[in-house]
């Protein structure tokens, strides 16, 4: 005990020699919750390996070039399609005086 | 008992565990708490008073301890490895559990807790009296004095476990003790 006479302050060096004795709770067993945090852990890293894998994908240079042609094609896609739209917005626009005049 | 002066297996036989769990055998790890789990709560319940915290505290040094099993070198025994972790986790406990202004209020539940299922035996009311008065220090200094009053670790492990120099363990032990000095002056405890 920390206290063996009511005449004199208690010692720190007792008590913590005494404290050192206190034993800790046998029966404690973290196994099956250890287990199961672990166990779901799991699905998340594969989860993170299946991101890994597709962010990899997107470093290959061929894929980079595929998507670089696919860019491209579009942008003339559009050029041409906005001529297009170009001419059918002046024709609309005389449509109406041409229309008047007759 | 002292939690140090508890039998040790060899490193060896944790290699061959270690290996296996490290390929992601769950049952190998299983094999590795079952052996270890008594020294760790051992060492936290220094830290811990009531079962909830230990058992949380104990559960997740495992659970670190898995995540990064790939980093254990077997240059050093597995178990010194598993006790830095613990020894972090009683850190960390102590930065949560740091004594605000607002502690006094909570103060009588703090040395008796409900929780507490052991029997109250002197020993575990001395360790609940040991716990309250170093709750008064800095959470460092709380975890280094928690290492070495009541589990009796020597500096230089504790230093390695912190990742700190032995001159500045030292320096924070004799600080440490220092400001312990003066709680103890407060709460009328004599440090001999």
């Amino acid at each position: 005990m920390a206290t063996p006479s009511p005449d004199l302050p208690p010692s720190w060096q007792r008590l913590t020699a005494s404290a050192r004795e206190a034993s800790a709770p046998a029966d404690l067993d973290v196994r099956v919750a250890v287990r199961a945090q672990i166990s779901a852990m799991h699905p998340s890293s594969a989860g993170t390996g299946l991101l890994d894998d597709v962010l990899a994908l997107f470093g290959q240079r061929w894929l980079r070039a595929g998507f670089a042609v696919l860019a491209a094609g579009a942008f003339w896609s559009c050029h041409d399609g906005l001529d297009i739209l170009h001419e059918l917005a002046v024709l609309s626009q005389l449509q109406g005086p041409v229309i008047q005049g007759i | 008992m002292p939690a140090t002066n508890q039998t040790e297996p060899p490193p060896d036989d944790d290699l061959v565990l270690v290996r296996r769990a490290q390929a992601g055998d769950l049952d190998a790890f299983d094999e590795i708490m079952l052996r270890h789990q008594s020294v760790i709560t051992a060492m936290l319940h220094r830290f811990a008073g009531n079962r909830a915290d230990l058992e949380d505290m104990v559960q997740e040094t495992f659970v670190r301890a898995w995540r990064s099993l790939a980093s254990w070198q077997p240059d050093r025994p597995f178990v010194h490895w598993l006790k830095r972790i613990a020894a972090n986790m009683g850190l960390e406990f102590c930065r949560k559990h740091q004594r605000t202004p607002f502690s006094r209020l909570v103060e009588p539940d703090e040395k008796h807790d409900p929780l507490e299922n052991i029997a109250d035996s002197p020993a575990q009311r001395d360790l609940g009296e040991a716990r309250f008065v170093l709750s008064h220090l800095p959470p460092e200094d709380r975890a280094l004095l928690t290492l070495l009053h009541l589990e009796e670790m020597p500096l230089a492990e504790i230093a390695a476990h912190f990742g700190w120099s032995r001159v500045k363990a030292k320096v924070k032990a004799f600080r440490a003790r220092q400001r312990l000095k003066s709680i103890l002056t407060q709460h009328g405890y004599s440090l001999t």
